[in-house]
């Protein structure tokens, strides 16, 4: 393996190597490699932390190059390239099987870059009643939310991980430049929003002149869910009220076009609570894109949700376990549904995959009694596991 | 038969020649035996001493043959079985060992039936006893079947050993047992094989594969959450050393978490038979291929549970109510004797009762003056002290 650095475990510390942009090959592919550490640096165990809060762990912060990375990458640059951004890039699979991680590589791998990067990790802060809210404008009758903290934070985020320099570079409508809009944002979260709007429609108006922009959502189903805040009437507010979430979802249902710009996004399928029928409905539909990794995508066995698309001629409504798109409090607001470009489907892992994840375990030290990893302990844990990245690693840390 | 009765009767007239020696001279046969066997025969010595009555054949008086017509005839015996203790099973093992004398087979070798798998199923000792009205111990049994199995395995040479083996064929069985279809791959390569446990019940469809493992239509470690279920549903694949080498499409309902595993397992390990026949000793021995067949046992009536008894306690309940009961007597003894002037103990007129239950004691004491009072309460270990003061 590679020179490595230090990640440390509960008794040992672990040489790993560092993802970096130059570690994008396909020879790396199955290297466990440690964020940055001026990524790391700026997580934290907070819920409002830039990236998860299990990259401060740094028994956690490691992560294993995949050969779906490589191809993300290489789909996300290929979008760019366009004149205007075509629609989004949706990572789907199972839980576990690491869209999330996919999703982190792929954004600090940019921001090494270069290029512009919006990274929202954790949209689910947004929405799940834990953020101050209040009427966009005040005195008058509006269904649309502001939340400042909200804002204020996202536009920090984007100081974060861009850098004032590089943002400097982008001049907003009345000229000032991006990183100073977004300063503002931050010391003023009353103007907090208004600056994310001004941000956003700058990155909309020139592509040439700045870099390459991407924004990258984690959890996006937060985004066309309902949220745990109710209105005056007491009614449940869906996630589309909240402006910044609509600052999003105008940018992914193309109502924005964005130029030399790509759009990523991963559904958190683990979250019961903000489940977006809608947005299933749409991975479901969604063109995949091939990949080097399509011949080992796992197989779909039969569509979950029946597509409501097409109806006889009678016009028959489909109950709710055909068709719970159709009962979504969302599925009638078609203008901000994302325009899904296509779906990566990011697969389990594979033999060699396995072995690796558990050579780096059993060099952590994971494993409490006298495993040895060979040929038969990898074949039965891919498949007990279903080379579910996430369930490996939880019963790694059992045996 | 015929011959030695002649025998025995020749002899008999040797022995004594002046009886009927004319009578053994004319006939080849003794007539006597010869006669219906219900007419019974007795040797009357002729009224006349005439030469022609002792030349000619004897015949008893026809007016005496109502009278010594035999009202229970008994059969002839047709074979010396008849004679006995256990004639029928004589009589077959009679014509066993025929058989076994005309193919001149060798009934002390049990080697030349042992590669015959599927033998007969043979009556027990108990249904022969039952249906062939043999009277066995289990020495005589196994020798039987011993010549029954010698037999069956020679039974190509003669068609009558097959009509004479099928006497002995337990009942409802036929001598030759249908061959049982043995489970095989299908078009596809597939096997399919069944498993239950408890409530549990399973199907499994097993094809060469990559490890793949559904059970009713997801993976199995959505299916399953404990560790030891996906264990228990792996262990014939690793004892099989083909982990990831087949896919395994199960599905299965009833009974719960650790039933349904079971259930799998069975069904994946009768299945991994059926790809692979040599594997079927080594999971017989180990027990995976046998389904457990205990069911859970039902709760019996004043009982809480199945085996659980109940545990000896006091009916509470009861108790007060006869401590209520048993205090109102008490009281009423006590004021009746008091105002009767009969006490039942004690020196003074005062009342004084007493009784209990299983938990309690009452003492009930109605003490006129003070003195008595003081007298009879130190002594009293009485729950309940009913005190009357009247003056």
């Amino acid at each position: 393996m590679a020179k490595k650095t230090g990640v440390s475990w509960a008794h040992s510390e672990i040489q790993l190597g560092e993802w970096t942009p130059t570690k994008a090959k396909s020879k790396n592919i199955g290297e466990v490699l440690r964020m940055p550490a001026n990524i790391l640096a700026n997580a934290s165990l907070s819920s409002d932390s830039l990236y998860p809060p299990a990259l401060a762990r740094q028994a956690l912060s490691a992560f294993m190059l995949r050969q779906t990375t490589l191809d993300v990458i290489d789909v996300i640059r290929q979008q760019a390239e366009k004149s205007v951004c075509d629609g989004v890039i949706a990572l789907d699979g199972p839980r576990g099987v690491g869209k999330s991680v996919t999703l982190l590589q792929t954004a600090t791998h940019f921001a090494k870059e270069g290029w512009i990067v919006f990274y929202v990790s954790q949209p689910v802060q947004w929405v799940n009643g834990t953020e101050p809210f209040e009427p966009a404008t005040a005195n008058s009758p509006t269904t649309i939310y502001a939340q400042p903290a909200v804002a204020a934070r996202i536009l920090n985020h984007l100081l974060k991980l861009n850098g004032r320099d590089r943002l400097g570079q982008i001049k907003v409508a009345d000229g000032r430049n991006v990183a100073d809009v977004a300063q503002e944002g931050i010391s003023d979260p009353s103007r907090s929003q208004a600056a994310l709007d001004e941000i956003l429609a700058a990155f909309a108006v020139d592509g040439k002149s700045r870099p390459r922009l991407l924004i990258a959502v984690d959890q996006v189903n937060t985004f066309y869910s309902t949220t745990a805040y109710h209105d005056t009437a007491s009614k449940p507010i869906t996630a589309d009220k909240l402006a910044a979430v609509r600052s999003f979802a105008s940018i992914f249902s193309l109502a924005k076009k964005l130029p030399h710009a790509s759009l990523l996004c991963a559904a958190d399928k683990s979250d019961t609570q903000h489940r977006a029928p809608v947005l299933a409905a749409l991975l479901e539909a969604a063109k995949p894109i091939a990949t080097k990794n399509t011949g080992k995508s796992e197989p779909t066995i039969g569509k979950r949700y029946h597509d409501v698309s097409k109806i006889d001629e009678f016009g028959v409504l489909l109950p709710k376990a055909l068709a719970p798109a159709s009962y979504d409090p969302l599925a009638s607001a078609t203008d901000l549904h994302p325009k899904i470009a296509g779906a990566i489907a990011v697969p389990a892992y594979d033999l060699y995959e396995v072995a690796s994840a558990a050579a780096y375990y059993s060099d952590c030290g994971v494993f409490s009694n006298d495993v040895r990893i060979d040929r038969d302990f990898v074949e039965k844990e891919l498949v007990l596991t279903g080379g579910n990245a996430l369930k490996l690693h939880r019963r790694c840390l059992s045996l | 038969m015929q011959r030695a009765l002649a025998t025995a009767a020749a002899t008999a007239s040797a022995r004594r020649p002046c009886l009927h020696s004319s009578l053994l001279r004319l006939a080849p046969l003794p007539t006597a035996l010869l006669r219906p066997a219900h007419v019974r025969t007795y040797a009357f010595p002729s009224s006349s001493s005439s030469a022609s009555s002792s030349s000619s054949t004897f015949r008893p008086n026809p007016a005496y043959d109502d009278i010594l017509a035999n009202p229970h005839p008994a059969p002839r015996p047709d074979s010396l079985a008849y004679f006995t203790g256990n004639p029928r099973y004589f009589a077959a093992v009679a014509s066993l060992n025929a058989l076994i004398r005309k193919h001149r087979l060798n009934f002390r070798d049990t080697e030349q039936y042992a590669h015959v798998q599927h033998k007969p199923k043979w009556m027990t000792m108990d249904e022969m006893a039952e249906y062939l009205e043999f009277r066995l111990v289990k020495g005589t049994y196994e020798e039987l079947v011993h010549k029954l199995n010698v037999l069956f395995a020679a039974q190509a040479m003669d068609g009558a050993i097959a009509t004479t083996l099928q006497t002995f064929v337990k009942p409802g069985a036929t001598l030759v047992t249908p061959s049982r279809p043995t489970a095989s791959l299908d078009e596809f390569g597939r096997s399919y094989s069944y498993g239950s446990r408890k409530t549990a019940k399973a199907q499994a469809w097993i094809i060469a594969g990559t490890g793949q493992v559904y059970v009713n239509g997801v993976h199995m470690s959505e299916h399953f959450a404990q560790a030891e279920d996906l264990e228990a549903i792996l262990r014939p694949l690793v004892l099989a050393g083909g982990v990831a080498k087949y896919n395994v499409w199960a599905l299965v309902r009833g009974g719960g978490q650790s039933g349904q595993a079971a259930a799998v397992a069975v069904a994946v390990a009768r299945g991994l038979c059926v790809h692979e026949p040599p594997l079927a000793p080594i999971f017989k021995d180990e027990g995976l291929v046998v389904i457990d067949t205990r069911q859970v046992e039902r709760k019996k009536t004043g009982q809480p549970g199945a085996r659980k008894k109940n545990t000896w306690y006091v009916d509470d309940a009861a108790d007060v109510k006869n401590k209520h009961y048993l205090l109102a007597a008490l009281c009423s003894y006590a004021i009746a004797s008091y105002l009767s002037g009969s006490s039942v103990k004690l020196l003074t007129r005062d009342g004084f009762a007493t009784g209990r239950t299983s938990h309690h004691t009452f003492y009930i004491i109605i003490a006129t003056t003070h003195s008595a009072q003081t007298e009879f309460r130190p002594v009293c270990k009485a729950q309940a002290f009913l005190s009357l003061q009247f003056d």
